[in-house]
C-alpha cells in the first residue's frame, strides 16, 4: 500500500542555510506522525512544506498520489494547526470556525451546524458568539483546531500544538488530541521538541537533526532500537562507551575495541564498519551489579558514587574504573533481591550482548 | 511620586495647548458672539452671525443643488469644501494604501531608508510644494511645455490652473505622506502567521486581502482619513495659490472676512460652524464604520 503522504528527497534552502537536505519520508493515512527534534533542525520547515506554505528547493512531495508540486495552500487536502494559533482577531470564535466552509459550498444553516458540530468536537459548545480577545490560551487552540478540522482534511498538520499551554492543559490536551485522531481517523502530523510528548501521542516518530531524519520508528522502536547514538541519547538514559568497531557483526553480535574497557559486543545497529569509529550502548535497566556474569558477557569495574532509591528500584550512579566515566543502572528490588551497592563500593557492571547494541557514532 | 507623574509628564504638553489652542479658541468663540460696527466691534452678545449663516431666503442654485439662505455663500462654499475635501482624501487613501502595503509587506530589507524617503517632500515648506504645482501646472508649466514639445497639444491648456481639480491633485500629494505613516503601521502589526492560516483555509491572494488584511488595517486607515480630511477641509493656502476663482473653500471666505471685509466675527462664526460640523461629520463616520469595537479588537 503506498503512503498517504510521500516526501521524496526534499531540500530546501534558505539563501545560505540548509534547513532540509534530502528528507524522505512516508505517512500512511490514519497515522498520528511526530517530527522530533531540537529546535532549528528543520522539522517547522517540512511541515509547512506539506501546508504548502513553503516551496521545497528540490524534491517533491505526494498526497493521496498527487503531486503537489506548485499547488498553493488553499487547493491542498491539508490544514493547519499554528504555533500562534493564528485566531483571526477581528472574526467572532463561530466566524474563525467557519472561515473556509464557503470553499467547500457550505454556506448558512448548513455553515452553521457544521461550526456547531466541530465547536462541539472540542468542548466548546454554545461559545461561538465570543470575540476572538475575549479566549483564554487553551481556548484559542481549541478554536485553530476546530476551524481546521471542520473542513474534513486529509492531513490535519500541528505546529507545536501544545508548547503555548501551561503543563495541566497540556496533558488533558493531549488525552484530547489523541482520542479525537483515533475517532476522526484524519492522518495527524505533528511537529514537537519534546520527546515525552512524541512518545506520548505518535504512531511513529521522525527524530530529526540538522535538516536531516535520523530514525523513523515507531516509540518503542526508537527505544529499544536506536539507529545511532544521537537518538540514543534523544530518548531516556544511554550509557554510552566509545570505541572502534573490530566486528560489525550481523547476523550474531558486533564487537568493539573500547580501549581501556576491552572488547564490548552487542547487537549490532546499522551502518557499522570495521575499523569505523562507533559506541556500545546499554540502557540502565540492562546493567546488572554482582551476581555471576554468564559466559559471553560484557564486563567492566566501576565505583559506586551516588544511590537513589524509588521504592520498587534504585537509581545507582557509577563512576568507570577504566576513565572515570558517569555510568547509570536501574537495580529492581523484587523478590528480596540483595540491596543495591553502598556508595564507594568497588563492583563490576555486566550485561549479555543480547542486551546491548553496537551503534555508529 | 507615582501620583504627581502622571500630572507633571502632562503639564507642558498641556500648558502649550492651552496658550496655543483652546485660548485661541475661546477668543475665536467669544468673537463669534460680537459685532463688526464699521471699524468698530460692538461686543454686546448676540447671535446674528450664527443666524445671518442660515437666514432663510430665496434658494441660490449651486450644481444643481438649492441653498435656500439670504447669505448663501458660506453654506455652498462649506458644502463645495467637504465635497473636495472628502475626494482629495480618498484619492490620498487609494494611492497612500498600496504604498504602506508596499512598505509593509514587501520591502525586506532597509525599510527604515525608504521611511526616510518619504518624509523628504517635508523638507521644503509646505508653500513651496503648493507653489511647485503651480510650476507643474501652470499656463507655461511643464505638463504644457512637455506635452507642446511632444507634439500633442499646439496651445497651452488653460483648464489645468485654478479650478477645483488642480486643488484636489495638490491637496492630495500634500498628504500623502502622512497617510502612509499610520496605515504602514498598522499593516506592520499583523501577524503573519493570520496571513499563512487564511490561505491554509482556503483564502486566494485577494480574499486574503479582503477578509484579513483590509479588515485588520482599518485602525491606521481610519486615523488616515481624518488626519487628511479634517486639516484639508479649512485649508486656504492651496485653494488661494492653484484653486484661482472656481477654486476657492471655506477657508478663503474666513480669511477674506477677517482681512478684507474687515468683518471679524462674522469670519469667527463662520469658522465655528465649519469645525461643528467637521465633528459632527467625524462621529458620525465613526459610528458607522464601528470604531469602538474595532479599537477593543485592537487592545486585545
Amino acid at each position: 500500500m503506498t503512503p498517504l503522504i510521500e516526501i521524496d528527497r526534499v531540500a530546501k534552502r534558505f539563501g545560505p542555510v540548509t534547513a532540509l537536505e534530502g528528507v524522505s519520508l512516508g505517512i500512511a493515512a490514519g497515522e498520528f506522525f511526530a517530527l522530533l527534534g531540537p529546535s532549528g533542525c528543520g522539522k517547522t520547515t517540512l511541515l509547512r512544506i506539506l501546508a504548502g506554505i513553503e516551496t521545497p528547493t528540490a524534491g517533491r512531495v505526494r498526497i493521496d498520489g498527487q503531486d503537489m508540486t506548485g499547488v498553493p495552500p488553499n487547493r491542498r487536502p491539508t490544514n493547519m494547526v499554528f504555533q500562534s494559533y493564528a485566531i483571526f482577531p477581528h472574526l467572532s470564535v463561530a466566524e474563525n470556525v467557519g472561515y473556509g466552509l464557503r470553499y467547500q459550498g457550505v454556506r448558512g444553516a448548513a455553515a452553521a451546524a457544521r461550526v456547531e458540530e466541530a465547536l462541539a468536537m472540542v468542548q466548546m459548545r454554545g461559545l461561538g458568539g465570543r470575540a476572538a480577545h475575549q479566549l483564554s490560551g487553551g481556548q484559542r487552540q481549541r478554536v485553530a483546531l476546530a476551524r481546521a478540522l471542520v473542513l474534513r482534511p486529509k492531513v490535519l498538520l500541528l505546529d507545536e500544538p501544545l508548547s503555548a499551554l501551561d503543563k495541566k492543559l497540556r496533558e488533558e490536551m493531549q488525552v484530547e488530541l489523541r482520542a479525537l485522531q483515533a475517532g476522526l481517523g484524519i492522518t495527524f502530523v505533528f511537529v514537537t521538541h519534546d520527546q515525552d510528548e512524541a512518545l506520548a501521542l505518535s504512531d511513529r516518530i521522525a527524530v530529526m537533526e540538522g535538516g536531516r531524519i535520523l530514525q523513523t520508528d515507531t516509540p518503542e522502536g526508537l527505544y529499544l532500537r536506536p539507529s545511532d547514538a544521537r537518538v540514543a541519547g534523544f530518548f531516556g538514559t544511554m550509557n554510552l562507551i566509545p570505541g572502534t568497531v573490530t566486528d560489525p557483526g550481523g547476523p550474531g553480535p558486533a564487537e568493539l575495541d573500547g580501549g581501556p574497557f576491552g572488547r564490548l559486543r552487542g547487537l549490532p545497529g546499522p551502518g557499522l564498519a570495521a575499523g569505523a569509529a562507533a559506541v556500545a550502548a546499554v540502557r540502565p535497566e540492562r546493567l546488572r551489579i554482582g551476581g555471576a556474569p554468564g559466559a559471553g558477557a560484557n564486563r567492566l569495574a566501576a565505583r559506586v558514587s551516588a544511590r537513589t532509591f524509588l521504592g520498587d528500584r534504585s537509581l545507582v550512579h557509577l563512576r568507570a574504573a577504566a576513565d572515570g566515566r558517569a555510568l547509570v543502572a536501574l537495580v529492581a528490588h523484587a523478590g528480596g533481591a540483595a540491596a543495591p551497592p553502598e556508595p564507594g563500593a568497588e563492583v563490576t557492571l555486566w550485561w549479555e550482548a543480547a542486551s546491548g547494541l553496537i551503534l555508529s557514532a | 511620586m507615582r501620583r504627581t507623574a502622571g500630572p507633571a509628564l502632562l503639564a507642558p504638553a498641556f500648558l502649550v495647548m492651552a496658550a496655543a489652542l483652546a485660548a485661541p479658541l475661546g477668543a475665536l468663540v467669544l468673537l463669534s458672539f460680537w459685532t463688526q460696527t464699521g471699524f468698530e466691534i460692538d461686543r454686546t452678545f448676540t447671535l446674528a452671525n450664527y443666524w445671518r449663516i442660515v437666514e432663510p431666503g430665496p434658494p441660490t442654485w449651486w450644481n444643481g443643488i438649492p441653498f435656500p439662505f439670504a447669505y448663501p455663500v458660506p453654506a455652498i462654499l462649506l458644502v463645495k469644501s467637504l465635497a473636495m475635501s472628502l475626494t482629495a482624501t480618498a484619492a490620498v487613501i487609494l494611492v497612500a494604501w498600496p504604498m504602506a502595503y508596499f512598505l509593509a509587506f514587501r520591502v525586506r530589507r532597509g525599510k527604515a531608508a525608504w521611511i526616510i524617503l518619504l518624509t523628504v517632500p517635508f523638507w521644503t515648506s509646505y508653500l513651496l510644494r503648493v507653489f511647485s504645482w503651480k510650476i507643474v501646472l501652470g499656463y507655461n508649466g511643464a505638463v504644457n511645455s512637455g506635452l507642446i514639445a511632444l507634439g500633442v497639444i499646439g496651445e497651452p491648456l488653460d483648464f489645468l490652473l485654478y479650478n477645483p481639480v488642480a486643488v484636489m491633485i495638490t491637496l492630495t500629494h500634500s498628504w500623502i505622506a502622512f497617510a502612509v505613516l499610520p496605515i504602514y503601521v498598522s499593516l506592520e502589526k499583523i501577524d503573519r502567521s493570520l496571513l499563512e492560516a487564511a490561505a491554509d483555509l482556503g483564502d486566494s491572494r485577494w480574499a486574503r486581502l479582503r477578509r484579513i488584511t483590509l479588515p485588520l488595517s482599518m485602525p491606521g486607515t481610519v486615523a488616515a482619513t481624518l488626519l487628511v480630511f479634517i486639516p484639508t477641509v479649512g485649508d486656504y493656502v492651496t485653494p488661494t495659490l492653484v484653486g484661482g476663482t472656481q477654486g476657492t473653500m471655506i477657508g478663503s471666505l474666513v480669511q477674506q472676512l477677517f482681512t478684507r471685509q474687515d468683518n471679524a466675527p462674522m469670519g469667527a462664526a463662520v469658522s465655528i460652524v465649519m469645525m461643528l460640523v467637521i465633528a459632527a461629520l467625524v462621529l458620525v463616520f465613526l459610528r458607522a464604520i464601528g470604531w469602538r469595537r474595532m479599537r477593543a479588537r485592537a487592545g486585545a
